[in-house]
């Protein structure tokens, strides 16, 4: 075909055709967006008017934004990103980013009580989304879902109403999107306490390694036992089907795994079609008997300095037949084992046990 | 029968996307257990859409060629979802919240794509417009009416009014209950058209009976 014959054909037609429609509609959508963008400013206006406002039956306030650049800002599950004082009202506005949700993380505003000195939290005066990614079905979180954290201040309170194993756990068909918020609230209380208060929370984990592999909110403590060995209870994380173990492991003097036992199987909350609980939990008991008198090489060997799941399609992926539990336990394994002399440290600083 | 009478009628009622069709069941089931004001809202931004993207596909069916029209229109039905998004959010951001992911997925609504490639791509302008507005209403109207029988059995309300404070049956706000509610009123509203078919059939082949004996006579 010639050049000529080309430009005359019918795909020199199809493609102009096309490129054409392409380039109008980019232009339009690119004018309208120059008109109909909100900015970061006229969604705060906005979303202040509806949200905030309306908590203060129309009462005239105003957020003067306080200057946290000097704050631990980062809390584990949640980031703080602005705080307001309403000094009309002795409340704190915090904007917190909440991790867990189904598609990201959930921007949420927390509107803090506080007493009249303002370095005590009285309790939530409201809860609102402010936020969320593309794909998130926060149109299942009622208005009555959210006035569930509008309450008194009890000291100590952690919110888990997205967490099916939580006594507390409230039905919303959007339980990720939930955890998110309650992520947000529980990280804007701590931060409120420390940057009000001058309550800062002890991390009994801080500078522990592979953290992120069990679940440190939850049930993870460690105690020296009579022996001078550290008593590691972890919980770990879940990895569907299986779902989270609570394992007892003991780390003797060598560093070395003494023992280890499930207190609590994953098969408890679900498991895989082709075998019964009990199959499931006697491969893990066989697996776990594997671990007695492992360090932490052991488990980096079979796992990679990262820890990362290899996935079950991976080169690497170690099938046992009970496989994702078999990896849950290894990581509370390495997370025992890693840590042990700093929880040792720890334990003999502040005498006793840690925990959660 | 006029043209345009027939378009109407077609859209609204014999061809009616949503309970003869069968059409853009996704975003049906999502917004009707949600609320009655979550239905018609996502109903009039599928009519918008729906009659901008026909009067423009039509406008521009002699300039597309043949071989490149699916993908063609699909960037136009894309590009007015886009633009109805921005409008939305600047302008009604309830609405915006509460349609939420579906409000996107109205690029693949089967209507929308649909109705471009069985009629607009065929006719004029005119024409093209009042079908997208027709088939629109007609999805609205089926959206409202299901959402107003699931918000007022789910939850004992209409339109976020309240009603009948301790009546609820919580099947009725979830998927199960819409699947339920759609369900029967397919069945109800083919029931009725079938009937009046049947009446009509009945009564013109009278006519048709009584005009052969006149002429016989």
């Amino acid at each position: 075909m010639t050049a000529k014959q080309f430009f005359k054909s019918n795909v020199f037609k199809c493609l102009i055709s096309l490129l054409c429609v392409l380039l109008v509609s980019g232009v339009f959508l690119a004018i309208a967006n120059g008109f109909l963008e909100v900015t970061e400013e006229e969604m705060f206006k906005r979303q202040f008017n509806k949200q905030v406002s309306a908590v203060y039956d129309g009462r005239t306030v105003t957020p003067e934004e306080k200057d946290i650049s000097g704050q631990n800002t980062a809390l584990g599950s949640s980031t703080i990103q602005k705080v307001w004082l309403i000094k009309e009202e002795n409340d704190y506005l915090v904007q917190a980013e909440g991790k867990g949700g189904y598609n990201g993380s959930l921007t949420i505003w927390t509107i803090i009580k506080m007493d009249t000195s303002l370095k005590a939290i009285t309790g939530i005066r409201a809860v609102s989304i402010y936020a969320y990614p593309d794909g998130e079905l926060v149109g299942n979180i009622s208005v009555a879902n959210l006035n569930l954290f509008a309450q008194d201040y009890k000291d100590g309170i952690i919110y888990n109403y997205g967490d099916k194993t939580d006594p507390s756990y409230v039905q919303t068909n959007s339980s990720y999107s939930f955890s998110a918020i309650c992520n947000a609230v529980n990280g804007s209380i701590e931060f409120i306490n420390a940057f009000a208060g001058g309550i800062v929370k002890e991390d009994p984990f801080e500078g522990f390694l592979y953290r992120d592999f069990v679940n440190t909110d939850k049930d993870t403590k460690y105690e020296l036992n009579a022996d001078g060995d550290v008593v590691f209870t972890v919980r770990t994380k879940a990895n569907a089907p299986a779902g989270y173990f609570t394992v007892e492991i003991v780390v003797g003097t060598d560093g070395l795994i003494k023992k280890y036992t499930v207190k609590r199987y994953g098969s408890e909350d679900s498991h895989g079609e082709d075998k019964t609980e009990e199959e499931y939990n006697e491969i893990v008991d066989k697996m776990i008997l594997t671990y007695m008198g492992k360090d932490l090489k052991y488990f980096t060997d079979k796992l990679g300095e990262d820890m990362a799941y290899p996935g079950d399609n991976s080169d690497k992926f170690e099938e046992t037949g009970a496989s994702r539990s078999n990896y849950l336990c290894m990581y509370a394994g390495a997370f025992a084992t890693a840590n042990y002399q700093k929880a040792l440290d720890k334990l003999t600083t502040d005498g006793g046990e840690t925990d959660e | 029968m006029n043209k345009y009478k027939k378009i109407t009628l077609d859209g609204l009622i014999f061809q009616n996307p949503t309970f003869m069709l069968v059409l853009g069941t996704c975003p049906t089931l999502a917004m009707i257990k949600q609320s009655a004001t979550s239905a018609m809202g996502m109903g009039l931004t599928v009519l918008v859409i729906l009659t901008l993207s026909n009067i423009i596909i039509s406008a521009l069916r002699k300039v597309i060629p043949n071989s490149v029209r699916i993908p063609c229109y699909i960037v136009i039905i894309a590009t007015l979802v886009t633009f109805v998004q921005m409008l939305l959010k600047k302008f009604l951001p309830e609405l915006y919240e509460s349609l939420g992911a579906f409000l996107a997925l109205i690029v693949v609504n089967c209507i929308v794509l649909g109705r471009a490639e069985a009629f607009a791509s065929k006719h004029n302008v005119g024409e093209a417009a009042v079908d997208g507005i027709a088939n629109g209403l007609g999805f609205t109207i089926a959206l409202t009416l299901m959402g107003i029988i699931c918000e007022f059995l789910g939850s004992g309300s209409l339109f976020g009014l309240q009603i009948m404070k301790s009546f609820k049956i919580a099947i009725f706000s979830q998927p199960a209950g819409a699947f339920l509610v759609y369900g029967i009123a397919i069945a109800v509203f083919t029931y009725v058209i079938d009937a009046f078919e049947r009446s009509r059939r009945v009564k013109a082949n009278k006519l048709a009976r009584e005009n052969l004996l006149k002429e016989a006579v």
